[in-house]
């Protein structure tokens, strides 16, 4: 059975409602990541690879991937998408180089989050996939650190323990982190 | 011996999973809570809009406050909300507090024991099987469970 045969309410019950991001870039609903896969057998092979690599102790891929993460969210059809975040030049649409975590993006370009992995749509949880080489022992994790459509109300750790999952039954093994999402009260 | 550690203002905006670890342990250790307050005044000192915040400083500000919540820190923190409303522009302490006030309680027993142990949650992926067997576990209710 695929994932994309359930419902909607067992969808949201898995990963969590599908959801609008509270906030969209200019670029994020035009442009797709260039670095953007769907989840299936082929691209997490792939994905296998590259995280096998760096847990056997690959420096270049390890201190890589420790700042710059791969992102990832699970669309409202329940398909896992993941890219890395691009930055893109406005005036051209180039791209001009993955973004380092949370760094400043310069006037004139643009970076593509998580909204850009699902056409600016609704998405259901989603956040970061990075090699911790701090951990003991040294791990990938994946988190649910994406405040449009991770951190929002209502989101659990059951939901990124099923997102986990999904990567699972490609044999690719996580650490999950979950960050409790954001309160639903008015600031004072 | 291993040097005590020490919160750069340039981790605290990077924070991975062990970096959460270290500051939980830290915040043990005499004068951690103080020193993690002094990094987080001094992120918010930079926060270049002179204004109101940018969105994706909204974000930034809003994960790195969750995370730290993760840490224990707001637990800990001489700062209470009050405090650190006289020190902070309205708009930043507007996004803290946004971001800490009433937090969705975890809809079950087993949530609540989870996210009040270790932030780490190890899936064994010997446990889990396949996609399709996820999807019929959800169908017979033994994931997922809201």
């Amino acid at each position: 059975m695929d994932a994309t045969s359930l419902s909607d309410a067992e969808l949201s019950n898995l990963y969590g409602a599908a959801l609008h991001p509270e906030r969209l870039d200019a670029l994020e609903a035009e442009m797709t990541p260039r670095s953007l896969h769907k989840l299936d057998s082929f691209s997490a092979s792939l994905l296998k690879e590259l995280f096998d690599t760096a847990e056997q102790g690959l420096g270049t891929t390890r201190f890589v991937y420790c700042e710059l993460p791969i992102l990832w969210v699970i669309d409202a059809t329940g398909t896992l998408w993941f890219s890395i975040e691009e930055i893109v030049e406005i005036a051209t649409r180039e791209f001009s180089w993955p973004r380092l975590r949370r760094t400043f993006v310069a006037e004139g370009y643009e970076k593509l989050g998580h909204p850009a992995l699902i056409g600016g749509f609704e998405g259901r949880i989603g956040g970061e996939l990075l090699f911790d080489n701090e951990a003991d022992p040294p791990c990938w994790y994946m988190t649910n650190r994406s405040g449009r459509y991770g951190l929002r109300p209502g989101r659990t750790a059951q939901h990124l323990a099923n997102a986990a999952k999904l990567l699972a039954g490609y044999g690719i093994r996580v650490e999950i982190f979950f960050i409790r999402p954001k309160g639903t009260g008015e600031a004072p | 011996m291993s040097e005590p550690y020490r919160l750069s203002l340039e981790r605290l905006q990077r924070l991975r999973p062990s970096d959460i670890a270290k500051i939980r342990a830290l915040l043990e250790e005499s004068g951690g809570v103080e020193h993690v307050e002094r990094v987080f005044l001094r992120y918010l000192d930079h926060l270049p809009s002179l204004s109101d915040l940018s969105a994706a400083e909204r974000d930034d500000l809003t994960c790195i406050t969750l995370q730290l919540r993760e840490a224990g820190f707001w637990d800990r923190a001489f700062l209470p909300q009050g405090d650190l409303r006289e020190v902070t522009r309205p708009d930043v302490w507007s996004v803290v507090m946004g971001a800490l006030r009433d937090a969705p309680v975890p809809a079950t027993e087993a949530d609540v024991a989870e996210e009040s142990r270790s932030p780490y949650c190890v899936i064994n992926v010997d446990d889990v099987a396949t996609e399709a067997d996820v999807a019929e576990e959800s169908r017979s209710g033994r994931l997922g469970a809201a």
